[in-house]
This record gives C-alpha cells, structure tokens and sequence, in this order.
C-alpha cells in the first residue's frame, strides 16, 4: 500500500520538476481516470450518482418545476388518488403531493448541510486539538463528547428538541449537538493516527517542509475518512429531521418537509395511500444515494481497495 | 488482569453516570431560560410563577439545585408527570415492561434471522442469498422506520385484515396478571395458551418492524468478520485435514466471527430503543417512548427527561455488558 502511495507521489513529483503543474490536458486525463474508477462496472456506485443528482436538481429546481404551489390549498380536489394531473394524488386541501415532495428536498438539504458544517468545524477544532495537543487536553475534551455519546443520538436530539420547543431551527440545532461528537472522535483518531505513520517521518527526513507533509501526506490521508463520513451523514441527517418532524418536534405544518407531510398522512392513511407512499419513498431512495454514495467513496479513496 | 479490566470499567461508568444527569439537568434546568414559568404554565401570574420557584427551589444556585436533582434521581424521583398527574416514577413502571417486551422481541427477531443470513452471504459471496440479504441490509438501513410501520399497517390491517392495528391487548382483554410484565411470558407462565396466541398476534407486527431496523447491523457486521476469518490459514488447515464444511463453518469460524458482533450489541440497543419511540405511536404500544412523545405535545418535561434518563441508563450498562463480554470471551485477553 505504502509502495503505491510512493509511486503516485513520485510520478506527480515528476511532472512538479518538468514544470508542467496541473495543465489543463493532466487534469483532464485524471478526472477520467477518477470516472472510470469510479463508475465502470460498479453499478451501486452509478445508482447512488444518480440518486443524488436527482435529489439536488429537486434542491435547485424543485420550487419552479413544481407543476403547482406546494403551498396553495385547493379544496375542490382534496384527497385524490394519483392521476394524470396530480401524479402523487393530493392531499386533505387538494395540494399536489408531487410539488410538496419537490419542494421539500430543499428542506432537508438546508438542515443537514447546517447540521453537518457546525459537525464538522466543531469536530476539527475539537478533535484536532484533542490529537495534537494530547494528555490533559484530551482526556478533558473526550470526557465531554462521553457526555453526548452516552445516549442513543435520536433520544437525545429529541429531548433537546423538546427543551427547546418544536421547530426546525431548535431541530437543527439539537441535531448539530448530537452529531459533533462524533466528527471530534473521528478526526481525533484519524489525527493520532497519521502523526504515528513511517512515511510522514520518511517525508521529515529527506527534507519536505511542514506545509508539503500537512498538504501532500497527512491531510489526504486523514481527510477521506471525514467525506465519507458526511456523505452517509448527510442521509442520516435526513432521515433524523423528518423522524423529529414526524413526531412533531421539527418542521411543523404546512412546511412540505417530508417527514412532517408523512406525520399530517397518518390520519388519512385508510383511504389515501398515495399521501404516506410518496414523501417516504423520497426519503428512502435520498437515503439510499447517499449511503451507497459513502461506501463507493471509502473505496475510491481508500489506496488499499482503490483498483486501478 | 481481567479483574482490573473491569474494575476501571465501572469507575468509568459512573463517570458516565455522573454525565448523564449533568445533561439532563443542563436540559431541565439551565436550556429553558425560566424553568419556574414553564412549570406554573403559561397562564400563570407573576406571583403564581414567583411561588413555584420557591417551591420547587430554583431560587437556589445552580450546585445545590443539582445535588437536589441527583438525589431525587438516585431515589428514583423524578417528580409528577403533568400529564399524567401522577408521580413519574409508576408511570415508567406501568410503561416500561412493554417497551422492553417489544425491544426484546425485535432482538430476537434479528439475531434469528441475522445469523443465518450473515453465515450464508459470507459462505457464498455475491450469490443470491448475498444479493438478498444486501438489499434488506440497504433497504433496512435506509428506510424511515416510522413509514415502514405505517405501510406495515397499511398492508396488513387495512388491506389483509389480518393483524389488529395496534395497542397490546383487544380492549376489555384482562392482561395475564404476572410478574414479568411482558405480556407473552406472563401468559405462558400462567398456561394461558390462547391469551399467549393473542398478545403474540399484537406484537408481531411492532417487532418485526423494529427488527428490520436492526437486522442490517448484525447481518453486515458477521458477513464481514466471517469474510475475514474463513480467509485464514487455521481454516485452511481444517478443511485441508479433512473436517467437514459445516463443522468448519459453525464451529471454527463461526466462534471467532462472533467476536465482533457481541461489541456491537450497543449500537444495536440504541437503534432499538429509538426505533421503538417511533414505533410505539404509531402501533399505540404503552411504552416509554408513547409515555415521552405525549409528554412532548404536553410540555411534560420531567416525563421526557426521565424517560431520556432511563433509556441512556439502559444504553450505558448495556454497553459496559457488551465491552465486559468481549473481554471475556477474547482469548487474547489473558485471565490470569
């Protein structure tokens, strides 16, 4: 493993001395390179791109090619089953649920890049510290993430939620404090870790500067556990907003976020089927993609199971 | 060796202890800015709000307001439910033992199926029964579990007619009167087959569904140490001298795959207990997580802090058993 990474670094290093850094003609062969390892023959891989593109056209676009307002009630056409104009059948006031299924992945979205960014800086700042400094500092700074990990996250985040009363904002926040912790271990580990490793002291003793081992061989190496980790998050993330909101903690009516479309469905669910089905579903395929999309990563950039 | 082991585990977890009622605490007493109006109610006057913190004694500072909560937790007082009206404490032990019964039940659901599902996937990478238990495992992992029940419902109460839609017993049934609480052992213990057939026909659906949750957990975890272990050379050297491919597979392998499923065993108890939240709604179980979920639409916070406090409870020395058990049964960890 260690063997490849060498060739690797020395053939880039190569490239360093003829001066051509980076052109626009290596860039593009590698970003094919990247491409065909990781798509070709890894059709869970192509599932889970797919899956996510569709989820962000839905973030970007979702509002406007809504065929109607995911807000606006109309009465006349309450409770209808799927047609050729309400794809998703309507709900209790007539609003289409395909334009509410559309227009709450945005929803979602907001909340876990929130959620996952406050993750992440704390969980560097915090792990970081932790790994770097050692002793004291992180015997201190772990016992407090002890505190946080000493519940199952869901039960916390939801007493925390309800501490604060039902919102999204009091939601994201309360998710923000049962995610970090795990970010701190995380980076912690991976920091403790890569400051032990042969090559990052290999690297020291033929002369490299502190600024080209941090950029060229600790950070690589410790960051890809971090991405793959907010890829599945992200999902996770997801999945726990709509379970606060269905249990009325988070997104509260008429918000078309999904899990609380799924939470207004319940009352109807004997006669209308298609209200329930549909925002769950794209709760579960969001979920999907970016599961599969976290595994396809961890071996992409893992060296170890990276086929070439 | 072992002893010391232990014994610095359990120092450790009443550290941990300690955590856990700093938390609720923090969460009941220093997050909602004025814990004393939210007490009194929002209709309360001044006066009225006045007298509930003095009564309750959040006039005092912070410290002794937290010893006083400590050993309110320590006497298993955690105060009355405002929905309720009565002390919390026979609450949870009016609801507790159903939520244990359904959380027990998924677990057994899952190693049930878990095991053999997880052996036979690893046996046979990519076959069928691979590509099966993969698709449960992605379905399962990503499926909202609430969704899932309602469909369960769906399907087989409103459509197949088949399981009742909820709730532990037919209402007016008698529940069997044992000491257990969990409706399914006290009627076997009482010889109440046909109440047996009854509570077992409330219960399937809840657990099965909870059990999907879990199931991937076990079936992923065990393929991949299986995976691993049949790799190795004392595998190797048991088919190589002749011993059969199931006794190989059960009694060499299977003991050593194991391993790391046991450590597991914690993450498992926190699915099931946040699945069961969920899922007790939904299915009108009479558990804690029901009891908590309408104390959130109450504003009965001492129910959810205690409810908070006893699954975390639960979630820690679970914990501290699977990290105990571990040792135990690594041979690499010596017992001398």
């Amino acid at each position: 493993m260690s063997a490849r990474y060498t060739t690797d670094s020395t053939a880039s290093d190569a490239a360093l001395l003829q001066g051509n850094l980076r052109t626009a003609d290596s860039r593009r062969r590698r970003l094919a390179k990247d491409l065909r390892l990781l798509f070709v023959g890894k059709w869970l891989n192509v599932l889970a791109a797919l899956l996510i593109f569709l989820f962000l056209v839905l973030c970007a676009f979702g509002p406007m090619i809504a065929p109607y307002s995911p807000l606006a009630p109309d009465i006349s056409s309450a409770l209808q089953g799927p047609s050729a104009a309400h794809l998703f059948g309507t709900d209790q006031i007539g609003r289409d649920t395909l334009s509410r299924v559309m227009a709450g992945a945005r929803i979602s979205l907001g909340v876990a890049a929130i959620v996952l960014s406050v993750a992440v800086v704390l969980g560097i700042v915090v792990g970081g510290a932790s790994g770097y400094f050692g002793g004291t500092v992180d015997a201190t700074l772990m016992r407090v993430t002890d505190l946080f990990l000493a519940f199952p996250a869901l039960i916390l985040a939801m007493a925390i939620a309800a501490t604060l009363g039902p919102s999204l904002t009091n939601t994201t926040i309360a998710l923000a404090v049962v995610y970090w912790p795990w970010y701190a271990r995380l980076i912690r580990g991976q920091v403790l870790a890569v400051k032990r490793w042969d090559y990052v002291e290999a690297a020291h003793a033929v002369g490299a500067s502190n600024i080209r081992i941090i950029r060229r061989h600790i950070l690589p190496n410790s960051i890809s556990p971090v991405i793959v980790q907010l890829t599945i998050d992200c999902g996770y993330a997801i999945l726990s907003t709509a379970s606060l909101s269905f249990i009325g903690l988070g997104a509260q009516p008429p918000s078309p976020e999904w899990g609380a479309m799924i939470n207004a469905a319940q009352t109807y669910f004997q006669q209308a089927w298609w209200y329930i089905a549909f925002p769950g579903l794209a709760l579960t395929l969001t979920v999907i993609g970016f599961n599969l999309a976290g595994d396809g990563l961890r071996d992409f950039l893992d060296p170890r199971t990276r086929t070439r | 060796m072992l002893v010391r082991l232990i014994i610095r585990r359990l120092l450790a977890l009443t550290l941990v202890l300690i955590g856990l009622s700093i938390v609720t605490f923090v969460l009941s007493h220093v997050v909602p800015g004025d814990p004393a109006r939210l007490i009194a109610g929002p209709r309360a006057g001044q006066q009225a709000v006045e007298n509930t913190r003095h009564e309750y004694g959040l006039d005092r500072p912070l410290y002794e307001q937290y010893l006083s909560y400590v050993k309110g937790i320590v006497t298993l007082d955690f105060g009355t439910s405002l929905s309720s009206l009565r002390p919390v404490r026979s609450d949870l032990g009016q609801y507790f033992p159903a939520t244990v019964e359904l959380a027990l039940a998924a677990l057994v659901l899952s190693l049930v199926i878990g095991f053999p599902l997880g052996i036979l996937s690893a046996v046979r990478p990519n076959s069928i029964v691979d590509n099966v238990s993969r698709l449960i495992s992605i379905t399962g992992i990503a499926t909202p579990i609430f969704w899932m029940a309602l469909l369960a419902q769906y399907v087989f109460f409103v459509r197949l007619k088949l399981l009742p839609d909820g709730g532990r017993l037919p209402p007016g049934a008698t529940p069997p009167s044992g000491i257990t609480g969990l409706y399914t052992v006290d009627s076997l213990l009482e010889g109440n087959w046909s109440l047996f057939v009854t509570t077992l026909k409330y219960l399937i659906l809840p657990a099965c569904v909870l059990a999907y949750s879990t199931l991937p957990l076990i079936t992923r975890q065990l393929r991949g140490a299986m995976l691993e272990v049949l790799s190795q050379d004392y595998i190797r050297t048991a088919r190589a001298k002749g011993l059969r491919e199931r006794g190989t597979i059960l009694r060499h392998a299977l003991r050593n795959a194991m391993l790391p499923v046991v450590t597991i065993l914690g993450l498992q108890v926190g699915l099931l207990f946040s699945g069961a939240v969920l899922i007790e709604i939904i299915f009108s179980w009479p558990g804690i997580g029901r009891y908590a979920l309408t104390g959130v639409t109450n504003f009965d916070y001492n129910a959810i802090m205690a409810v908070t406090l006893v699954i975390g409870f639960c979630y820690v020395i679970i914990n501290m058993f699977a990290d105990i058990a571990y040792m135990l049964l690594d041979p690499r960890i010596s017992l001398g």
